[in-house]
């Protein structure tokens, strides 16, 4: 059979997919332990809206989808937002600043290691 | 792979889903009772799942139909075969050979995604609500989930070499706890303290069931579902629950009770299989039971804060404990004796 190997870890993707399609053959028995033998009416296949007004609803952009991760991390946005002044000499001047830390950093992993 | 090996595997997925549905009523029961409630019985989650197959299955005129459809058997399937990967029920994982500790975290991540995804085709305000928190609460954990899990098999290649440290095999890992030292054992602590936090997320409790908050989104991306459909979700949340239960367990504690007690081998499997439930109890008991009965729900900005700058920090110093406790640890402790 097939597999992916590295030197830490393997994968054989046919059998993830045969046990996967088992899975779902015995999750599809569940179907046929329910009831179908119910009348289709157009009324009860409207979402969900607890009764408000419908028009009151708009579509949720798609900007919007990751709210709670922008918000919580907003310090962090503004703060990077403030960084990026377009002007290359900051760019280069950011640069420089983070290969020195990296060189540091780098430097003490060498020290400890030899 | 063999009839038998086939067979194997449905019996186990459906061990599963019994211990999982059990462990859902277990939990229901247990919260009930700290907050001075009489309850649900036991078996309710059985009866639950028995009384939506009854229900129709509605889909919603704003649908994407198949989409809407395939979504909770997707979730419900890669829930199942997650317990074919890891070591389950005081047993070896069936599939130890054929997928690594790389793809227990990828199948973890599917079925909340399948979720999300269901959600936003149910063309539903509320759902969309729901499936959009789901995302911003995986994008939070998740990176606190890969850090633990990659903490540890930095820990065993650099102890262990000869092990294939992604491995799932039950009898190839040792016990994190017997091969570090003092350091190591607090930064061990800290990755079980931080995997613990992830857990109601992953499960989809409080305080982090922003997702689903019944009084606020009406079930969130659970919404429009109904019947068969929803009878799967429902499924799928007790699996995940006692699916990352078992992970944890394996992670920290993967030990069976032969390394502490001599027992006769023609009953071990049945007294593994019950130290592996004690094991998942105590996980879910300190990091689902307790949290939810006395917790209140997050807003889901205060929960991504929570895991990108709180536990995310505390898993960074688990990890820098393992790496001090490798590195200089031994000096350290010949200085102080």
């Amino acid at each position: 059979m097939s597999f992916v190997e590295t030197h830490h870890g393997l994968w054989v993707p046919l059998a993830f997919l045969l046990f996967t399609c088992l899975a779902m053959l015995l999750s599809y028995v569940f179907s046929f332990l329910g009831r179908k033998d119910f009348a289709y009416s157009k009324e009860k296949a409207k979402p969900f809206i607890s009764g408000h007004d419908p028009s009151a609803y708009e579509i949720i952009k798609a900007s919007d989808y990751f709210w709670g991760f922008f918000k919580s991390t907003e310090n962090y946005y503004s703060l990077t937002k403030g960084i990026h002044t377009g002007l290359v000499n900051d760019y280069i001047f950011w640069f420089i600043v983070v290969a020195s830390i990296l060189l540091i950093v780098f430097s003490i992993g060498v020290f400890i290691w030899v | 792979m063999t009839p038998i090996f086939i067979v194997n595997a449905f019996g186990l997925m459906l061990l599963a889903i019994l211990i999982a549905l059990i462990l859902n009523g277990v939990e229901r029961k247990v919260v009930a009772r700290m907050q001075s409630r009489i309850g649900p019985p036991i078996l309710q989650p059985i009866i639950d799942i028995k009384k939506l197959l009854m229900k129709e299955n509605i889909v919603p005129e704003t649908a994407v139909k198949w989409v809407f459809n395939t979504m909770p058997f997707v979730a419900i399937s890669t829930a199942l075969v997650f317990f074919l990967y890891v070591p389950f029920a005081g047993q070896n994982a069936l599939l130890k050979n054929q997928g690594d500790l790389i793809l227990v975290l990828y199948l973890l991540v599917i079925p909340p995604l399948a979720l999300a995804i269901g959600g936003f085709a149910s063309g539903s305000n509320f759902a969309s609500i729901g499936a959009q928190r789901e995302l911003v609460l995986m994008l939070s954990y998740e990176f606190v989930l890969a850090t633990i899990v990659f903490s540890l098999s930095w820990l065993y290649s650099v102890t262990t070499p000869n092990m294939p440290v992604f491995s799932v095999d039950l009898e190839a890992r040792p016990s994190p706890w017997l091969i570090v030292g003092p350091f190591g054992t607090v930064g061990i602590l800290l990755l079980l303290i931080t995997s613990l936090a992830v857990m109601p997320a992953k499960a989809g409790k409080l305080p982090h069931d922003m997702s689903e908050a019944k009084t606020e989104i009406a079930d969130g991306a659970l919404a429009e579902y109904s019947g068969l459909n929803l009878a799967l979700l429902y499924i799928t949340q007790a699996l995940r629950t006692f699916g990352f239960a078992t992970f944890i367990v394996f992670l920290f504690f993967p030990c069976n009770i032969e390394q502490f007690f001599g027992f006769d081998p023609f009953f071990l499997p049945i007294f593994n299989f019950f130290f592996f439930l004690a094991k998942v109890f105590a996980v879910m008991f300190c990091s689902v039971f307790i949290v939810s009965a006395v917790t209140a729900r997050f807003r889901i900005d205060q929960a991504s804060a929570f895991y990108i700058f709180t536990i995310f920090t505390i898993s960074l110093f688990g990890l820098l404990l393992l790496i001090l406790d490798f590195f200089i640890g031994g000096q350290l402790y010949a200085l102080f004796g």
